[in-house]
């Protein structure tokens, strides 16, 4: 402390204790620069509160896609459906005056059945004859596009421009399409072995599982035919089973001991 | 009969009840200090705006820096500290931003003189008026207490140039008090 000088401490001591009032806006600026404890408290809650909310609603929606996987081919019920028994005629036009029944209808009581709808509609009636008994025309079936699948015709099979898709059959086509048979060709040597019964059983061999031009026409009319008969009957309808293959049978327990 | 008066709360309180964040405590530690402080800044710098801008800033440096405060030395002592930091703060910002024009300004001194001994606001008017250099080193040195080495330190000058600058504001202000006496006694 070396406050020698007199000037200095004159204008110290008459400095000392000098006030000077300031004005209002300064405690507002500090007041908005200092962070009171609740403040920050409150606000940092207030955050929390904000991002658990976000993350709620963002876990609850991945969850609820979970859950309810939308898939393309859900099908809709049975019940749903209304099919109309083709009948055969000459042309469209008489086609469309024919009457919607249930497709649950029972096959055997429908020889000479009537319409049971509205009397208004019953001069338009007429009669309904089953596919399977009448007789078969060379010409192509008029069939109402919403009415039942269409009556599969051998001369239809051949010519695959008749032969159309109906739309009031509902399969699951991605189930359908998910067995189509893809040709597999196998090839595989097998190391030769030094017994002779070991040559015997495992060959060279090529195996190929394609096998559709024989007898494919016949199979898919039989199926066809089958599940036309569950149609009316109101059962649910069949997949084709595809045949077992032929597979070649490895004996494994000679390959590795050898 | 009596009402309650609510007594003003020690600087120990205060300093408690600040760290933890009251509000209130705060109101009432800027309200006990603040118009000190406030005289303090305004030594350093031209104007009175100025010196608020710089007592805002050095409170809120306080209150954010509370926790610092070991209870050593006066609470006052601590702040005024703060206060002349952040005054030098702001003469390093004012210079970087634009070259200060120094000229004396004989405006603010009163010429009437009308008490024996210079009243506080005509002695902090002319150190106030001082040039930069001169006024800011004589605060330093003159009132605040430092010595040179330290004020070479905190302004970045050597020693030397303290020693020269506060010789000539000392040499400054004697003719101005000559002057206002001299006004004074020609009265």
């Amino acid at each position: 402390m070396k406050e020698n000088n007199p000037l200095d401490e004159y204008f110290k001591a008459g400095l000392e204790g000098h006030e000077i009032q300031p004005s209002a806006s300064v405690w507002d600026k500090i007041e908005a620069g200092v962070e009171t404890k609740g403040s920050r408290k409150a606000g940092v809650w207030l955050l929390l509160r904000a991002a658990m909310i976000t993350i709620f609603l963002g876990l609850s929606t991945w969850v609820f896609y979970q859950n309810n996987d939308f898939k393309v081919g859900d099908a809709k019920p049975m019940e749903e459906i209304t099919f109309t028994r083709p009948t055969i005629t000459d042309s469209p036009a008489q086609t469309s005056a024919a009457k919607e029944e249930k497709g649950n209808e029972s096959r055997k009581d429908s020889g000479k059945e009537e319409k049971t709808t509205t009397p208004e509609k019953e001069k338009k009636q007429s009669k309904v004859i089953p596919i399977m008994t009448q007789p078969v025309k060379s010409k192509s079936i008029y069939v109402k596009a919403e009415e039942a699948p269409a009556v599969i015709d051998e001369s239809m099979l051949v010519s695959s421009e008749t032969w159309t898709p109906d739309n009031s059959v509902v399969l699951d086509a991605e189930r359908v399409s998910a067995n189509k048979v893809t040709p597999i060709k196998v090839k595989f040597k097998l190391k030769p072995a030094t017994t002779p019964a070991f040559y015997a059983d495992n060959s060279e061999r090529d195996v190929t599982t394609q096998e559709d031009k024989p007898g494919f026409k016949e199979k898919v009319y039989a199926y066809a035919n089958n599940q036309f008969e569950n149609l009316l009957a109101g059962r649910p309808l069949e997949l084709p089973k595809p045949e077992r293959k032929p597979q070649l049978e490895i004996d494994l327990g000679k390959i590795f001991n050898n | 009969m009596g009402t309650l008066i609510k007594l003003p709360s020690t600087d120990q309180k205060l300093v408690k009840n600040c760290r933890k964040g009251d509000g209130k405590a705060q109101r009432e530690l800027y309200e006990k200090y603040a118009p000190q402080m406030l005289s303090v800044c305004r030594r350093y710098v031209r104007s009175l705006e100025d010196a608020e801008e710089v007592l805002s800033n050095a409170f809120i440096k306080v209150f954010t820096k509370i926790d610092q405060y070991s209870g050593e030395g006066a609470l006052g002592g601590w702040i005024r500290r703060i206060m002349v930091n952040e005054a030098l703060n702001y003469i390093r910002y004012q210079k970087n931003l634009f070259v200060e024009i120094e000229h004396e300004n004989h405006s603010q001194l009163s010429h009437t003189g009308f008490s024996d001994k210079m009243d506080a606001d005509h002695l902090l008017a002319m150190v106030a008026e001082l040039p930069l250099g001169y006024r800011t080193v004589f605060n330093l040195y003159g009132i605040e207490g430092y010595t040179h080495k330290e004020i070479g330190e905190m302004l970045g000058i050597s020693e030397n140039t303290s020693k020269s600058q506060l010789s000539k504001a000392r040499k400054h202000l004697q003719e101005r008090l000559e002057q206002n006496e001299l006004l004074y006694k020609e009265q």
